[in-house]
């Protein structure tokens, strides 16, 4: 499994050709919002990801960005996705590889 | 034991570096958190009380700005010293 | 160890610093993401194929 935390909005593009490459090849992926990288779940190019791989986004995060009763405009994702950091530790210590964008 | 390394030089994200660090800590994994250049920005309650946590339990907070060391009790260590800690580590995450 | 190294941006000197210290002793690539030609597909095969991979700023 490859695991990816996103901590930043920069880098939306390495996260979608990373996360489409790894799909391609039949591997599971698991993606970790974070920080500023939740501002990212505000794009429209979100719901490929969301297709593609497991997503949770920081609850905290996601409330401290500005974004608090936005979680029904993230496209492909449920209440369920929104997490605490303990689900990144969790994806850490299961992934074959971790990456961070 | 598995060993985790958080360099942090964004300093928008010397939070957030500090909050996975914790995270790590809770699930038993020993963490090294090394503050390089910058000053924190912003050590309010919430950092603090993090950063309490983090010593507490064992974690390890290094940095190569004085400043860090002198206010905030970091440990001081160049760049090449904290890349030999960092090179010993199962997980390298950069903020 | 096999190590491969992420470039997310152009490396600057804490980068460099950081890489020649943690690649003593270890057989290390570098990707370039911020050059144009990235293969993805083939760079999802060398994460895999490395012990050890490491995404930098």
């Amino acid at each position: 499994m490859l695991a990816i935390m996103v901590s930043t909005d920069k880098h939306l593009d390495y996260v979608i050709n990373m996360t489409s490459a790894a799909y391609a090849k039949g591997k599971r992926v698991k993606l970790f919002f974070t920080g500023k990288g939740v501002l990212l779940t505000m794009k429209p190019q979100f719901k490929k990801l969301a297709d593609m791989a497991s997503v949770s986004i920081c609850d905290a995060s996601f409330r401290a960005n500005g974004l608090h009763g936005r979680q029904g405009q993230v496209p492909g994702v449920t209440p369920m996705n929104f997490t605490s950091q303990a689900r990144n530790v969790e994806m850490l210590a299961q992934a074959d590889r971790y990456l961070v964008f | 034991m598995q060993h985790a390394a958080i360099i942090v030089k964004d300093p928008q994200q010397q939070f957030e570096g500090l909050r996975t660090s914790v995270g790590l800590l809770l699930a038993g994994i020993s963490v090294q958190l090394f503050v390089l250049h910058h000053e924190i920005e912003n050590m309010d309650e919430v950092y603090r009380k993090h950063m309490a946590y983090l010593d507490e339990n064992g974690g390890m907070r290094f940095t190569n700005n004085p400043r860090n060391a002198e206010k905030f009790g970091f440990t001081m260590m160049t760049i090449e010293k904290a890349a030999e800690k960092i090179r010993q580590a199962d997980f390298i995450i950069p903020f | 160890m096999k190590t491969l190294h992420i470039l997310r941006s152009e490396p600057d000197e804490t980068v460099e610093k950081l890489t020649v210290v943690i690649s003593m002793e270890d057989t290390t690539s570098v990707v370039m993401l911020y050059e144009d030609s990235v293969n993805w597909s083939a760079l999802v095969d060398e994460i895999f194929e490395n012990d050890r991979v490491i995404c930098w700023w």
